[in-house]
């Protein structure tokens, strides 16, 4: 199964944006899944497909105040950028200025976490990926990680 | 001096639990994320860790969102039960938690139960919406109300000196186990 060729279905040119900048606390976490499924809830998605765009937000937020973040004194800055694409299609831009992943790949694998202490799962990336219909991750140790999900929404008549 | 205005922001999660007998229900109400789910933790930690149940039920029926911090916190759990020489149930959860439970395939490492009639179909509906079973966890009177605003959280402390009362069998008891038989 080829990445690219899952992302290159969401060509549909952009019908609408919202970019939301947040500081990397915990607290935000809610904040930024309502703040995305409330923007999205203009297609008339359906309960399933917000839940699914709501847990997949909580994910990559998280993962960038829990890990991206982990070594950073400050408070870092988290920069969420949704899409709607013709079509009926969301783009979901989530990045963080943090440590970076040396080796995306292995992150990605179900049940790989560094921070098994935390009582992390590990099941981070399996949920973006199962929850969307693409995920791309992007990282560079040292500069950040940049998560990009789409997810097609059901045909409902409304846009 | 005036007292300062409260500012702490309502809890996002919190939870009650019910002992009867040897078995500890614990309900979990609101959403669980990395954010509320430390909380969550300690306190029912430092209650297993009193109490020392046989069996945890970890009722996920009121929760309304739950990501893969969720599931760090089953799991968890499932290893304090076993450190305790005792088992986990999560009790009938909310069709807002079962997708990423199956996904997780939670139910390989967890009994996850439903009351009678309300098990969820293929579809990931509920069969049906009649009363809670008597196999339902007691609803009695909290034990101990724990939020997930981190002032308020207690710490998880696995080395309760002072347990109140104790049963027949030397667990800890809330309320009194005879008027739980339906537990
Ligand atoms: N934004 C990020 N910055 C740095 N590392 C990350 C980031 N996102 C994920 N990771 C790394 O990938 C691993 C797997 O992530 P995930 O699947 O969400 O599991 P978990 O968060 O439970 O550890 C993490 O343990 C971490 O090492
Ligand atoms: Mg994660």
């Amino acid at each position: 199964m080829s990445r690219t060729r899952r992302t290159t279905q969401f060509s549909g040119e952009i019908l609408n944006k919202i970019q939301i900048k947040l500081p990397a606390l915990s607290v935000n976490e809610s904040m930024a899944r309502a703040a995305v499924a409330a923007f999205v809830s203009q297609l008339d998605p359906g309960v399933t497909e917000i839940a699914d765009i709501k847990c997949a937000v909580s994910e990559a937020v998280t993962n960038a105040i829990v890990h991206g973040y982990r070594d950073t004194p400050e408070t870092g800055s988290i920069a969420i950028t949704v899409s709607i694409l013709s079509g009926r299609a969301v783009k979901i831009e989530i990045k963080d200025k943090g440590c970076g992943i040396p080796d995306v790949g292995q992150a990605r694998q179900p049940l790989y976490t560094t921070d098994a202490a935390g009582e992390r799962s590990g099941m981070g990336f399996t949920v973006m990926e199962s929850f969307t219909d693409a995920l791309k991750v992007t990282s560079k140790v040292g500069k950040g990680t940049t998560v990009t999900m789409w997810k097609k929404l059901s045909e409902r008549g409304r846009i | 001096m005036p007292p300062k205005p409260d500012l702490t922001p309502r809890p996002r999660a919190e939870f009650v639990c019910d002992t009867a007998g040897s078995i500890l229900s614990i309900r979990i109400r609101g959403e669980i994320d990395h954010h509320t789910a430390a909380a969550i933790r300690q306190g029912i930690d430092a209650t297993l860790f009193e109490k020392r149940p046989k069996t945890l039920i970890l009722d996920l029926s009121a929760v309304g969102f739950m990501d893969s911090s969720g599931l760090g916190l089953i799991m968890g759990r499932y290893s304090v039960m076993k450190e305790l020489g005792g088992e986990m149930t999560v009790w009938n959860p909310s069709p807002e938690t079962r997708a990423i439970l199956t996904l997780a395939g939670m139910e390989r490492l967890v009994k996850i139960a439903y009351p009678q009639g309300e098990e969820p179909t293929a579809d990931g509906e509920s069969s049906g919406h009649g009363q809670p079973s008597r196999t339902a966890p007691p609803r009695k009177p909290p034990c101990q109300r724990v939020t997930a605003t981190p002032s308020t959280a207690r710490t998880g402390s696995r080395n309760p000196r002072n347990p109140r009362k104790r049963g027949k069998n030397g667990l800890v008891y809330e309320t009194d186990p005879r008027k739980e038989k339906n537990a």
